[in-house]
């Protein structure tokens, strides 16, 4: 039962890195102290997921990066691109509807169960 | 191994499954978040950071689009596939006459067939290349004609197989005289039954299929397959390839021997054919469309 619960919750999980990512990248951020904010935000991403997903963002035109020194050591700071400003919102809004359709769902659940038990 | 050295071990066995044009920019990247990592846990702790960030061939591709040869979706076809084309290769190569020995057989079949799920790969991996570059012709589309009927029975092509089952019983049974008849007495004894196969084993066979001759034609008077007709099909087939394995073991069916070998490597194969397509059909039985709810 267990492992089923991490598995499935691994998915939901899944289903929203891309989008978490995201929403911390309208600053500059370099891949550690991006890893940090999520965390800091309740979304802890696995070191070898968060960094290749930049790459793979950046690829596809999501991000862009550029290597800084500001701190002393060269670090690759990534942010949100014209493109994946847009992409974001129209992401946001896709999860926003998804959230009240869940949450409706969810309802008439607790709804039937709460039923069930009277019935019972 | 100092946490430096096991840094620049892991980069490397990262990059190197990455294209040559991203390798040094991904390591320097990687080199300077590693040491992010290694600054916050303690450079102790460099070999479990490492495990912690995965395999690295896995971490190289998840920095690339995932790449499948195979569709998931074919993957249990492949498998089956490939699994009964080996076999049947494998047990083919065993049962035949040119393999003597365990070397021949091992260098002629159980090697060369593995050029079957080879060529499989390439045949999956195209149709999952053509899949994705042209979804739409992957699409699903209802068949032009409607699914035929599969408990109809095509009266003309039963009938024909009929007429040639019954010249074939009438063949069977008149062997000799007919082969006198054809060649003017010139082979003579060539097809005369073996005594103790007429007496014993031929009145069983002859019986069963006259059964099956007037099996087949109450299915063409009838013009379809009901749920008895097909129990009676598989019983009458099961009943001579019964028969058929008997006379196959028990003895000579002709006296001439050139004769009855032919005959029995014939029988061995009826067999053998009859038993696969009885296997199929049970396992084809139509079960399910009985029990699929019809809108209304």
């Amino acid at each position: 039962m267990g492992d089923a619960f991490d598995k499935l919750e691994l998915e939901l999980r899944r289903g929203v890195v891309v989008l978490a990512t995201l929403s911390q990248l309208h600053t500059l951020r370099y891949g550690y102290e991006l890893r940090q904010s999520l965390v800091a935000g309740g979304m802890p991403i696995e070191e070898g997921t968060l960094y290749p997903l930049l790459r793979r963002l950046e690829a596809q035109g999501v991000l862009t990066s550029e290597w800084r020194t500001d701190e002393g050591s060269p670090r690759r700071y990534y942010t949100l691109s014209a493109e994946g400003r847009r992409l974001y919102a129209r992401l946001t809004d896709s999860w926003r509807g998804l959230n009240d359709t869940m949450n409706q769902l969810l309802k008439i659940g607790e709804r039937d169960k709460e039923g069930d038990h009277d019935g019972r | 191994m100092d946490a430096d050295a096991l840094v620049d071990s892991y980069i490397a066995d990262v990059v190197k499954h990455l294209p040559r044009s991203q390798r040094a920019d991904v390591a320097a990247e990687l080199r300077s978040l590693l040491a992010d990592e290694l600054a916050e846990r303690g450079r102790d702790n460099a070999r479990d950071l490492l495990v912690g960030f995965g395999r690295p061939a896995e971490v190289a591709a998840r920095y690339g689009p995932p790449l499948t040869v195979i569709d998931p979706a074919d993957s249990r076809r492949f498998i089956r596939l490939s699994v009964i084309g080996l076999a049947v290769i494998w047990i083919g190569g065993a049962l035949s006459p040119d393999t003597d020995t365990f070397r021949i057989w091992w260098e002629e079949y159980a090697v060369a067939a593995l050029v079957w799920p080879g060529a499989l790969v390439i045949g999956f991996a195209t149709t999952a290349w053509v899949r994705r570059r042209w979804p739409h012709r992957a699409a699903w589309k209802p068949p032009r004609r409607p699914p035929r009927d599969p408990d109809r029975v095509n009266r003309v092509g039963w009938s024909a197989a009929l007429v040639f089952f019954v010249a074939g019983t009438f063949t069977l049974v008149f062997a000799q005289p007919l082969l006198d008849l054809v060649t003017g007495g010139g082979a003579p004894g060539v097809l005369t039954y073996d005594e103790t196969f007429a007496r014993r084993i031929a009145p069983w066979l002859l019986t069963l299929m006259v059964t099956h001759l007037v099996f087949l034609g109450v299915l063409v008077v009838k013009g379809r397959w009901t749920a008895r007709l097909r129990r009676i099909d598989a019983a009458l087939g099961l009943a001579i390839c019964g028969v058929m394995t008997w006379a196959i073991v028990a003895g000579p069916v002709y006296t001439a021997r050139p004769a009855d070998q032919t005959v029995k490597g014939i029988s061995t194969l009826i067999v053998l054919v009859t038993l696969v397509d009885l296997a199929v059909k049970l396992l084809r039985r139509p079960r399910w469309r009985a029990t699929t709810p019809r809108t209304p």
